[in-house]
């Protein structure tokens, strides 16, 4: 069979198992609560499914094996071992957040602090962090895609800004439904290639004796080029920044129980572990196997390397994994997108209770405010931006900035003291990385030290 | 709302229409293809004759560059495998065997945009399905949503439906209008209900009030006639009872004018004349509460059409009701303006309102929230105007009450018999 054909069977396959089996539901007794935290009611199953399948991005896989592929075990010092910081602080979380009875990350900064002004100023924040995060995930599959058919990226990339539009419509239990067979795809897609290609090298302990040989550096855990310091620093930052987002936030404050919110941390550690061995290995032998390979971009360049060093049918796999990766991604962050429009800006909608028409027509204008911001990132994905692990680090600083302190660190929270802090802090950011040019990640511990400087000072009153 | 047992109409429009979806860009693509290859195989075999032909008649040292546009649709066999033979002029011996993946690769090469866009058009089509079954079961789950807040005794109306299908339209219409006359008819069970339990209270009363008020009668003729010769301590207790008794007397008789109203002696009244006829008989009760009374007339207000004395019980039940709003003191205010169904006479008062949960009883006989009252003047203003075929209707908040009677005016012919 062509291996053209074989490419386009597969997404046809992923879109008809997406249309059946993920099917999207628009329930009957629907609320904002069922559509933007499944009412409270996810079982463990389908939130190890959500939770793991939203944490494997495009940027995860096709970045991070890249950086890998590039820089060898310092990626994972960088990148990895940062975002299982993030993931271990996570725990902290789920009894603060469950306690109310929030349904979005900035209604519940808000409430806490008692200031209406920090839901708008991290609602706004985020929607703009989730529409440049999506624009990543669009770009990703639409390169990818481009380049193994031939054909325009714009077309490409509909086709994932499609399944994303179908998976988001119907909220969170959609979402959650799709993510789990697309979890399914990306463990099996990964686990599929990274076997296929420690088998042609033999062992792993074999491609670490050939990296020994070749390229010993790419062993070290700490960059050449920068300093150990400004690698911990990034892997710091990652952190801070995984530890804070409102997209894991979100699915802690949609466990049916605490319990399952702590069985659900455990399992997907447990699975995202072994994806990040999985692209280590596809990493890391990758570059045994063919080292060398360079493209105008990343994705490219990805898209090179995996048709180069497997077969048509795993390289498949792996490249099925980006596109479930991006469209779990994709959809997670544009329900929270919509959400920070359409209930966190809109104050009048944040006060009262509706009845089931109102109720329908807010939903609606969700349906809306989704369509609206998929189509703007389909877009921006075509226009000339930055490389896509630029732009979520953009993302995750912003995210990290808006939430961390409030989440982990400030234990009484005092009525309307916090917004100068987090506004300084986000200037201090902007002026840091667009200004300055220093990379995000490493301006986002001054500004974050700025805000808890702010808050904390015994000068606060002077303000 | 239950939980639906079986599919709902949303998953079966949507379903069908994403299998028709399915089915129709499968076969689409399906056919395309198909006839692609078959178009190719048919080229392939086409050229495969012509360069037969064209070798025939040449040596075979000759023929190697007309064999290479065989390629790809065919490829070279080794020499023992089966295949299409091609002899030169010299006797050589070639075979050829089509190569129907290569054919195949190269049409899906070919027609790559062609499968994209297929499974971007199945997409949309999806989503529209979606949407469709969508906009169709919203309507209806909107109507049985109405019907179950219905069941559980909360009136709603629906809202009316813009860009859908005329019949749910119609549907959600059908819906808004049973429900206004449900309501309507409640309420007129609700007065009828009123009405019969105020007769039967009526004449309770009128048989109870008629036995009274002759013993009460002669205990005041009585009370007077021992007034003269006692002592001042004994006057004073006398004086007492002959109080009380003119309270009883007084709340017998708003009993019978209740029970018993009369039949109004119908005629034409001028509004301003009852509202100067109540600003006297109430002003001590007003100076007593410390409180203004004001009286305004609209200029040229016409005449009413009833009873003038009923008319004139109708005011001063309010403004005394007004003024014992007002315990504080403050300002009364009577006017008779003209109003687009007849003739408006109100009394306004500046106490603290009346709370919503009491505006529904009190027009009802005996309901008061005054320990000294007897609960009947509302009662009996209601029942007066009700006679005269008019209204009373009540507006009150925090800063205030305004009670509004609204009479029929004089009509043309009236007034000539005037």
């Amino acid at each position: 069979m062509p291996v053209l054909l074989l490419q386009l069977c597969a997404f046809g396959a992923y879109t008809l198992a997406l249309v059946f089996l993920a099917g999207q539901a628009f329930s009957w007794k629907e609320d904002r609560r069922l559509f933007y935290v499944g009412g409270n009611r996810l079982r463990p199953g389908p939130m190890v499914g959500t939770f793991v399948a939203t944490w494997m991005s495009a940027a995860s896989i096709l970045g991070y094996t890249m950086w890998l592929y590039t820089d060898g075990y310092v990626a994972f010092t960088g990148s990895v071992n940062g975002w299982l910081i993030g993931l271990v602080l996570m725990p902290f979380l789920v009894r603060k957040l469950r306690v109310s009875r929030a349904l979005s990350l900035p209604q519940w900064l808000g409430d806490t602090f008692g200031d209406p002004r920090l839901r708008v100023l991290s609602a706004l924040s985020l929607l703009g962090a989730y529409t440049f995060y999506i624009v990543i995930q669009f770009r990703a599959f639409g390169t990818i895609v481009g380049a193994l058919l031939d054909i325009k990226i714009l077309l490409a990339s509909s086709l994932v800004y499609l399944f994303v539009l179908y998976t988001t419509f119907g909220g969170l239990p959609s979402v959650a439904k799709s993510d789990v067979l697309n979890l399914a795809i990306i463990t099996g897609g990964v686990a599929l290639a990274a076997l296929t290609l420690l088998n042609r090298a033999g062992s792993f302990s074999a491609v670490h004796e050939a990296l020994r040989r070749t390229a010993p550096a790419m062993l070290h855990p700490w960059n050449q080029e920068w300093s150990p310091l400004v690698t911990l620093l990034m892997m710091l930052s990652w952190g801070l920044g995984v530890a804070a987002n409102p997209q894991y936030a979100i699915r802690l404050l949609s466990a049916r129980t605490a319990r399952d919110a702590y069985t659900t941390l455990a399992l997907s550690a447990l699975i995202i572990g072994s994806i990040y061995v999985g692209l280590t290995i596809i990493g890391l032998t990758s570059f045994v196997l063919l080292p060398g390979v360079s493209a105008a971009s990343d994705e490219l360049a990805f898209t090179d390397l995996v048709q180069s060093v497997l077969p048509p049918l795993p390289a498949l796999g792996l490249f099925l994994a980006v596109l479930a990766s991006a469209v779990s991604t994709a959809n997670s962050q544009l329900l929270l997108a919509a959400c920070s429009l359409c209930y966190d800006l809109s104050p009048r909608e944040g006060r009262r209770r509706a009845d089931l028409v109102a109720e329908d027509r807010f939903l609606f204008k969700n349906r809306l405010a989704i369509a609206l911001i998929a189509t703007v990132a389909l877009f921006l994905s075509q226009l000339r931006l930055p490389g896509i692990l630029l732009i979520g680090r953009y993302s995750w600083t912003v995210v990290a900035i808006c939430f961390f302190l409030p989440l982990y660190v400030i234990r009484r929270p005092r009525r309307k003291e916090l917004f100068f802090p987090l506004a300084a802090a986000l200037l201090l950011h902007l002026f840091l990385t667009v200004v300055l040019g220093i990379l995000p990640e490493l301006a986002l511990l001054p500004a974050l030290a700025l805000e808890g400087l702010l808050y904390f000072s015994p000068w606060r009153s002077l303000r | 709302m239950r939980r639906p047992r079986s599919w709902s109409t949303e998953t079966r429009i949507k379903a069908l229409l994403m299998a028709a979806a399915i089915g129709l860009t499968s076969l689409t693509v399906g056919t395309a293809l198909t006839q692609g290859f078959l178009e190719r195989v048919q080229e392939a075999r086409i050229l495969f004759d012509n360069t037969r032909s064209a070798a025939e008649n040449l040596r075979a040292d000759r023929t190697e560059v007309l064999l290479q546009t065989l390629a790809p649709s065919w490829r070279e066999v080794s020499p023992g495998q089966s295949g299409e033979e091609i002899k030169s002029a010299d006797g050589m011996v070639r075979r050829f065997s089509l190569d129907r993946t290569a054919i195949l690769t190269a049409l899906v090469y070919h027609q790559r945009y062609v499968l994209v866009v297929g499974l971007i058009g199945l997409l949309v089509a999806v989503e529209l399905a979606v949407f469709l079954a969508y906009s169709l079961t919203r309507p209806m789950k909107i109507l049985a949503w109405g019907c179950e807040q219905m069941r559980s005794g909360r009136w709603v109306r629906l809202p009316p439906l813009s860009r859908s299908p005329y019949e749910l339209e119609a549907l959600h219409e059908a819906f808004n209008e049973m429900v206004d006359n449900l309501q309507q008819w409640q309420d007129f069970q609700k007065e009828a209900a009123r009405v019969e339990r105020l007769a039967a209270l009526g004449s309770v009363a009128a048989a109870v009030a008629h036995e009274v008020k002759n013993p009460l009668a002669s205990m005041r003729i009585r009370l007077d006639l021992l007034r003269r010769g006692v002592s001042p301590q004994d006057a004073e207790h006398l004086a007492v009872l002959g109080s009380e008794v003119d309270r009883l007397n007084q709340t017998v008789s708003q009993l019978l004018t209740y029970a018993r109203p009369g039949t109004p002696l119908f005629g034409p009244v001028d509004p301003g004349e009852i509202l100067t006829w109540t600003e006297q008989m109430t002003a001590s009760s007003c100076r007593a509460a410390n409180i203004r009374l004001l009286r305004e007339v609209e200029a040229d207000c016409p005449s009413l059409w009833g009873d003038a004395q009923q008319l004139k019980q109708v005011l001063l039940n309010l403004t005394l009701n007004a003024v014992s709003a007002q315990p504080g003191g403050g300002r009364v205010i009577l006017r008779a303006f003209r109003h687009r169904n007849g003739i408006a006479l109100s009394v306004t008062d500046e106490g603290t309102g009346i709370p919503a949960e009491l505006l529904e009883r009190i027009f009802d006989p005996f309901f008061t929230t005054r320990p000294e009252g007897t609960g009947l003047g509302l009662s009996i203003v209601h029942r007066i105007v009700g006679g005269h075929g008019g209204t009373v209707s009540v507006e009150t908040s925090p800063a205030g009450t305004t009670f509004t009677v609204l009479l029929p005016a004089t009509s043309a012919e009236q007034d000539k018999e005037r």
